[in-house]
C-alpha cells in the first residue's frame, strides 16, 4: 500500500507541472493585459511609466523567464503578489480559505444527507410516487439556476418573512462571535449550494442502487429470509455507496475553491469571488496561485479516493 | 402497456414540473412589478451624535494607500482617512483648502507656496507638517513605488520646505490642472512610511493605514468589510456618526434588497436604474441622484476610411434616438452628452452644434458623402460595395449592451450591416490600446475636476498608454489643449476661452456620439440626515456632518 501511494504520489508530480505549463501558457495567452487595465485606470501614462510598470510586475520578460521565476518562487512555496491587491497571493487564500469551507463542508454534508437517503428511496420504490418525488427535486435541483434561486430566497425569507439574514457570514455587530447568529447566515448559502449536488448524488445513488438490487448475492440474501431493513443496510447501501467515494475525491477541489456565484449573491467572502476577480483582472499570481492549488487538491483528492476504494471494498487490492 | 404507461406519464411529469419552474421564475419578475407612490419626507433639525453607516458596496477595496491606489472603490475608503492639501469644491468643482488653509501661486505660475494648517494631528496624534507631504510626493516619484500617479508630478522642479508649515513647489514650466490633481493627493505620515522596508506591501496599506480625515481605520476583514471609527479630534470638529462601515456586496439586486431589509444604511444602484421607482417607494429609504462625472460614448475608429469622413460620422449620430436611450436604457436618470466637458463644469459650454434624432436627414447627409441605400434596403458606396459594421462593448454592462442593441436596430434603418461584439472588459481595453481593430466602441469616459483631456484627445495619445482609442487626429485640438493646460498664469476666464473652441470643434467633428451622462443613484436610509452629494466630491465627502435621527 505504502508503496502504491508513493508511486502515485511520483505520478502525480509530472501532472500538476503539466498543469501549471499549460495553464500559465492560456492564462497568459488571454486577451486582456493587466498593464493596460491600469492605464485605463489611471487615465493613461507614458510609455516610460508602462515600461516601469511592466518591469515591476515582471511582465517584460519572456513567457519562458516569467514562468521559471514563478516556479522557483512556488519550489520555495512563494505564489508571489498579487499585481492590483499587492498582497502575498498565500495571505490572501489564507485569510478566504475559512470561510469557503465552512460553507462547502456544510453544504457537501447536507447534499449527501439528503442526496442519499433520495436515492436509495427512489430506487427501492421504482416508478412509485416516491421515485418521481426524488426525480422531481433533481430535475429542479439541476434545472434552476442558482443565482436564480438565491435571489428568490432572500426576496422570501430575508425581504417578505424577514426570517432569515439577506448574505454575508455575520450580523456586523455581533463581531462574528455568536454562532447561532453565524448557522442563520450559513442555512440560506449552503442550502442553495446544496442544490445541484442532492441533484447529482440522488440521480447518482438511485442507478447504483438499482444496480445493485439486481445482483444475485441480494437475491441470495432476501432467499436466506433476511429482513428488508437488514437487505437494505447491510447489503445494498453498503454496495451502492462504493462508487460515492469517487464522488467525494472529486469534491475536494469544490470544498476550496468555492462557489463564485453563491458567494456573489451571499456577500460570502470566499475563494471562488477572489478567483473570479482575478481572472476578470488578469491578475496572473492569483490565479495561478490558485490553479496551483486546485490542481494539487485534485489529484490528493483522487488518491485518497484511490486508497479508500481499496480500504472498504476488499476486492480491489493495489499493488 | 405499462412501459407506455409510464413514458406518458414520465412526460406529464416533466411538463408540470416545467411549468412549475417557469411560474418559480415569475416570481421575483412580479415582485419587481410591485410599486407603490412615493412619499414626502420632512428633514429632522438638530443632529444628533451617535449611529453607524453601513455602506453595501460592489467590490472590496485593494489598498488604502491613497499613493498606491487606481480604483475607485479603494478611493472612496481611503479618502474617508486621508487628506489632500487641497480639494475639490463640492459646488463648484475650483480646488478649495483641505490641509493647506491659504496657498499663493507666483505670477509666471511657476512657483506655489502652501501654508499648512496650524494643529492637525495625525490618528495617531503626531503633528502634520509640511515634511510629510514632500515625503508624499517624493515617494510616488520614487522609482520603486509601484504607483500609476507618477505623472501628475512630471512638472515638478522641485519641493522644498522652509518651514514645518510651509510647501513650496516649483514647477518647470506652467500646468494648469496641477493644483487640483497634484495637490488634491492625499498625504501619507513620514514618520511611519520613512521607516518601510517596501512602500509597496507594507502592512500600513492594509491593516495600519494612519491619516488626518475625519475617520480613523479600525478593521477590514477582506472581501468582507472595512470598519472606520470617528475621529474625535478630528481638527474639522468631531463627525456625527460613531463608525462607518463599507460592506462588501457585489450584487446590486442583493444591496437593493439589504438596503430594504434595513441590513444596508447607503448603497448605489446607478447600473440599474430601474430600480428607483421601488427604492422610491420604499418608507424607509431616500434616493438621492447627482450627476455623474462620466459619460457612456460610441466612438468610432477614425482610422476607418468610412468613418474618415464627418459628415458621415454626423449622420450616424442622427441615426440615433439618444431620447430614446435614455428613457428605455436609463429609466431617463440621465441627460444627453455633447461633447467631453460635464455640464456641471466652469468650463462647460452649453452653445454648441447638436446632431438630434433625425434617420432622414441622416440619408441625405451619407448621399452627399457618397453611400446611398440601394434597392435591397443596404447602404452601399459608389462601387456598390455593402457598408459592414462591427462594433465592440464590454459584456455584463447593461447600459452598454443596451446602447449596441438599439444601435444595431436603428443603424439598420439606414442600411448600415452591424454587427455587435461583447467582450470582457479587461480584453477590450486590449483591442482598444493595442490592436484597434474595432470600427466602433461604446465604452464609458469619466471625466475630472479639471477641463484638461489630453490623453484622450490629443493626436500624441494614439500610441501605447495614451487613451485615444479611435485615432483622432485634429491639430488644432491638440493646440487647444496644450494651451489650455500650459496656459502661464492659468487664468479661468481665458482656458474657459479655449476649452469653449475645443467643445465646439469636438461637437461638430463627431468623433464620438457623446451619448449620455448617468445620474449617480444612491438609495440611503431615511433616519440619516445631512446627505449632500457633489458631482465633483461623491457621496460620502461630507459623511462627517452626516448624522442619525435615531443616534442609532
Amino acid at each position: 500500500m505504502a508503496k502504491f501511494i508513493l508511486r502515485r504520489l511520483l505520478y502525480s508530480i509530472p501532472t500538476v507541472f503539466g498543469i501549471t505549463i499549460a495553464s500559465f501558457s492560456l492564462v497568459h495567452m488571454a486577451p486582456g493585459d493587466p498593464v493596460q487595465l491600469l492605464v485605463f485606470g489611471a487615465g493613461g501614462l507614458d510609455p516610460d511609466e508602462i515600461a516601469r510598470l511592466r518591469s515591476q510586475l515582471g511582465l517584460d520578460q519572456p513567457i519562458l523567464i516569467q514562468y521559471l521565476n514563478w516556479l522557483s518562487k512556488l519550489m520555495r512555496f512563494d505564489l508571489g503578489t498579487s499585481f492590483f491587491a499587492n498582497q502575498p497571493v498565500s495571505l490572501m487564500v489564507f485569510q478566504r480559505m475559512g470561510n469557503t469551507l465552512q460553507l462547502t463542508i456544510v453544504s457537501l454534508t447536507l447534499s449527501l444527507l439528503v442526496g442519499i437517503p433520495l436515492g436509495i428511496v427512489a430506487a427501492l420504490n421504482a416508478g412509485s410516487v416516491w421515485d418521481h418525488v426524488s426525480r422531481l427535486i433533481a430535475v429542479l435541483g439541476s434545472a434552476i439556476p442558482q443565482f436564480w434561486l438565491g435571489i428568490l430566497c432572500i426576496l422570501v425569507f430575508s425581504l417578505w418573512l424577514r426570517v432569515l439574514p439577506a448574505g454575508s457570514m455575520y450580523t456586523l455587530s455581533t463581531g462574528g462571535t455568536d454562532v447561532i447568529d453565524r448557522l442563520k447566515h450559513l442555512i440560506l448559502p449552503a442550502v442553495v449550494l446544496s442544490t445541484t449536488s442532492i441533484a447529482i448524488f440522488s440521480r447518482f445513488i438511485r442507478a447504483e442502487t438499482l444496480e445493485v438490487l439486481h445482483q444475485d448475492y441480494i437475491r441470495t440474501a432476501n432467499a436466506k429470509g433476511l429482513s428488508t431493513k437488514v437487505v437494505v443496510t447491510r447489503h445494498v447501501a453498503k454496495n451502492a455507496l462504493i462508487p460515492i467515494i469517487t464522488l467525494l475525491g472529486g469534491s475536494l477541489e469544490r470544498l476550496f475553491g468555492g462557489a463564485v456565484v453563491i458567494e456573489t449573491i451571499f456577500s460570502w467572502p470566499g475563494m471562488g469571488r477572489m478567483g473570479f476577480d482575478a481572472a476578470m483582472q488578469r491578475d496572473y499570481p492569483v490565479l495561478m496561485g490558485l490553479i496551483v492549488i486546485s490542481s494539487i487538491l485534485v489529484v490528493v483528492g483522487y488518491l485518497i479516493a484511490d486508497i479508500a476504494y481499496a480500504w472498504v471494498d476488499p476486492r480491489i487490492k493495489h499493488s | 402497456m405499462r412501459i407506455l404507461e409510464l413514458r406518458h406519464r414520465e412526460r406529464v411529469l416533466s411538463a408540470a414540473t416545467a411549468l412549475l419552474v417557469s411560474l418559480l421564475l415569475l416570481v421575483p419578475i412580479l415582485a419587481a412589478c410591485q410599486s407603490r407612490q412615493p412619499d414626502v419626507r420632512q428633514k429632522g433639525s438638530e443632529p444628533v451624535k451617535g449611529g453607524t453607516v453601513v455602506y453595501g458596496a460592489a467590490a472590496d477595496a485593494k489598498s488604502l494607500n491613497p499613493i498606491l491606489i487606481s480604483d475607485a472603490n479603494s478611493r472612496t475608503v481611503s479618502n474617508l482617512i486621508f487628506e489632500g492639501l487641497v480639494a475639490t469644491d463640492a459646488k463648484t468643482g475650483a480646488p478649495k483648502p483641505m490641509l493647506a488653509e491659504s496657498w499663493s501661486v507666483s505670477d509666471e505660475g511657476l512657483r506655489y507656496t502652501f501654508k499648512i494648517r496650524d494643529g492637525v494631528k495625525w490618528h495617531d496624534g503626531t503633528p502634520v507638517t509640511s515634511e510629510d507631504a514632500r515625503f508624499t510626493y517624493e515617494t510616488i516619484l520614487d522609482p520603486k513605488t509601484k504607483t500609476v500617479r507618477r505623472s501628475l508630478y512630471d512638472q515638478v522642479k522641485s519641493f522644498s520646505t522652509p518651514d514645518k508649515n510651509t510647501l513650496v513647489v516649483e514647477l518647470k514650466g506652467s500646468f494648469c490642472p496641477f493644483l487640483i490633481t497634484g495637490m488634491s493627493m492625499p498625504i501619507v505620515p513620514k514618520h511611519i512610511l520613512e521607516k518601510s522596508t517596501d512602500i509597496n506591501t507594507d502592512d500600513f496599506n492594509s491593516n495600519a493605514p494612519v491619516g488626518t480625515g475625519p475617520f480613523i481605520f479600525n478593521e477590514w476583514v477582506k472581501d468582507d468589510h472595512i470598519t472606520l471609527t470617528a475621529n474625535e479630534n478630528y481638527w474639522g470638529g468631531p463627525p456625527n456618526i460613531d463608525a462607518f462601515i463599507y460592506k462588501v456586496v457585489k450584487d446590486v439586486n442583493v444591496i437593493a434588497a439589504q438596503l430594504k431589509t434595513g441590513d444596508l444604511d447607503a448603497g448605489e444602484f446607478t447600473s440599474q436604474p430601474q430600480l428607483v421607482s421601488e427604492m422610491k417607494s420604499t418608507q424607509e429609504l431616500n434616493v438621492y441622484d447627482f450627476p455623474a462625472l462620466e459619460y457612456t460614448s460610441l466612438g468610432y475608429n477614425m482610422a476607418r476610411p468610412f468613418l474618415q469622413d464627418t459628415r458621415v460620422r454626423q449622420a450616424l449620430t442622427m441615426a440615433l434616438d439618444r431620447d430614446k436611450m435614455l428613457s428605455t436604457i436609463l429609466d431617463k436618470q440621465g441627460e444627453p452628452m455633447l461633447s467631453h466637458i460635464p455640464m456641471t463644469s466652469w468650463a462647460y459650454d452649453p452653445d454648441l452644434p447638436r446632431f438630434p434624432y433625425d434617420p432622414s436627414q441622416a440619408a441625405q447627409l451619407l448621399e452627399k458623402a457618397g453611400y446611398k441605400k440601394s434597392s435591397d434596403g443596404l447602404l452601399r458606396d459608389k462601387d456598390g460595395n455593402q457598408i459592414k459594421l462591427t462594433l465592440y462593448t464590454s459584456s455584463g454592462n447593461k447600459v452598454r449592451e443596451g446602447v449596441a442593441t438599439v444601435a444595431r436596430e436603428q443603424f439598420k434603418e439606414i442600411g448600415i450591416d452591424l454587427t455587435v461584439q461583447l467582450e470582457q472588459f479587461t480584453a477590450l481595453v486590449d483591442r482598444m490600446n493595442k490592436s484597434k481593430d474595432f470600427d466602433m466602441v461604446v465604452i464609458g469616459w469619466s471625466l475630472g475636476a479639471d477641463p484638461d483631456s489630453k490623453s484622450v484627445w490629443h493626436s500624441s495619445q494614439r500610441g501605447d498608454g495614451g487613451l485615444n482609442v479611435i485615432n483622432y487626429v485634429n491639430p488644432e485640438v491638440d493646440k487647444l489643449l496644450d494651451e489650455g493646460r500650459t496656459l502661464p498664469g492659468c487664468d479661468q476666464g481665458s482656458r474657459k476661452e479655449i476649452y469653449s473652441k475645443f467643445q465646439k470643434i469636438l461637437a461638430e467633428d463627431q468623433p464620438y456620439n457623446f451619448l449620455f451622462a448617468p445620474r449617480i443613484l444612491y438609495g440611503v436610509s431615511s433616519r440619516l440626515q445631512g446627505v449632500n452629494p457633489s458631482p465633483w466630491s461623491g457621496m460620502f465627502w461630507n459623511l462627517n456632518e452626516w448624522y442619525s435621527d435615531t443616534g442609532k
